[in-house]
């Protein structure tokens, strides 16, 4: 008597007739985490090459806080990893609206999901902009990081102007920024579209904000590869 | 209503200062390290407080703590293949690094 009351409580989620993942797991959620798992193999991929590139490399490795010392407008001022840490506040800025956005979508608020989602999309062309005056100062330099070559050649990774450094991290680094940036920039395309939505007013009709919790976690999984991508290139030393 | 609103949106802003807190300390380690003392503990440092943030953007922004059990575990496992994808292919770089070195 007391196991069948007990298995009508607790049906086993193993067979059938149920979804495993429960009621809050939508298909479009459950669809996106699989997704965003297969994507950050694609950027472990990288990063691991990057890794094990950096490991196989014999020579002193460009030493970032050398490489990554200019910021817009103040000409030769060294000030190392100041405008990095800027896109990684502005990125992390848009992840809090973006959870801020996700929770008006559950309260059906669509002011408040217009507001979040607006200042989600503004913090992403923000970080982009970023992104893109960074790579023009590597790439426009007089004496550039690009694809073929880099001038940190010098003792401990430091510019020497008659040597060269490995050339794998300019092809690290603008590929694996580059994908990052792109992923950023899909999101903000993404974003756009059902911030439009939303103005249009199709989800308070339907009363199903879900699709905002599933481009959110699209939007955090960005911010969360940035982290990798931080840590990688900007903040491991070489040994 | 406000004060139910404003307990529901504490955690977010307390995962946004730790966010905030390790990465700046991470900038601060990176410049004023002294070179000296063995670069081996500060990446070791650095990796921690990586792994630290992201613990706490996909527990809390991803919301995956909240979620049912079977999809956490659906997730973590898979992501178990890490560790070997990680050992191999460091260990075949540093490989690499002991050929080069013996050839020249």
């Amino acid at each position: 008597m007391s196991t069948v009351a007990l298995q009508e409580k607790k049906p086993n989620l193993w067979q059938g007739g149920i979804s495993p993942y429960g009621e809050t797991t939508t298909w479009g959620k459950l669809m996106m985490w699989f997704f965003l798992l297969s994507d950050s193999f694609t950027f472990g991929a990288f990063l691991i090459s990057y890794g094990t590139i950096r490991f196989a490399n014999t020579q002193d490795w460009p030493n970032p806080n050398e490489v990554f010392s200019a910021f817009p407008g103040l000409g030769h001022a060294d000030l190392p990893l100041v405008f990095v840490s800027l896109m990684t506040f502005i990125l992390i800025m848009s992840s809090v609206t973006m959870v801020l956005g996700v929770r008006a979508g559950k309260e059906n608020n669509q002011k408040g999901v217009l507001l979040w989602l607006g200042l989600t999309i503004i913090g992403g062309i923000m970080f982009l902009g970023c992104q893109a005056w960074e790579w023009t100062h590597m790439l426009t330099g007089e004496h550039p990081i690009n694809l073929a070559g880099n001038p940190y050649g010098g003792p401990d990774g430091s510019f020497d102007a008659h040597s060269h450094g490995p050339v794998a991290f300019g092809q690290f680094f603008f590929t694996i920024t580059g994908f990052h940036g792109f992923h950023v920039f899909t999101g903000i395309v993404i974003n756009i579209i059902v911030w439009l939505f939303v103005l249009k007013g199709v989800y308070s009709k339907s009363g199903d904000y879900q699709i905002i919790e599933n481009i959110g976690l699209y939007w955090h999984f960005v911010d969360l590869v940035w982290v990798f991508v931080f840590a990688s290139f900007y903040l491991l030393s070489s040994l | 209503m406000a004060t139910a609103e404003h307990k529901s949106t504490r955690g977010i802003w307390i995962v946004f200062t730790i966010l905030l807190v390790v990465t700046v300390s991470e900038v601060f380690l990176a410049l004023w390290w002294p070179g000296s003392w063995p670069a081996l503990v500060l990446n070791f440092i650095f990796i921690i407080m990586t792994f630290t943030k992201a613990f706490y953007i996909i527990s809390e922004f991803m919301h995956l703590k909240y979620e049912v059990k079977n999809l956490i575990v659906s997730l973590i496992v898979p992501m178990t293949l890490f560790i070997w994808f990680i050992i191999a292919f460091l260990a075949d770089g540093n490989s690499w690094l002991i050929y080069r070195l013996s050839v020249n």
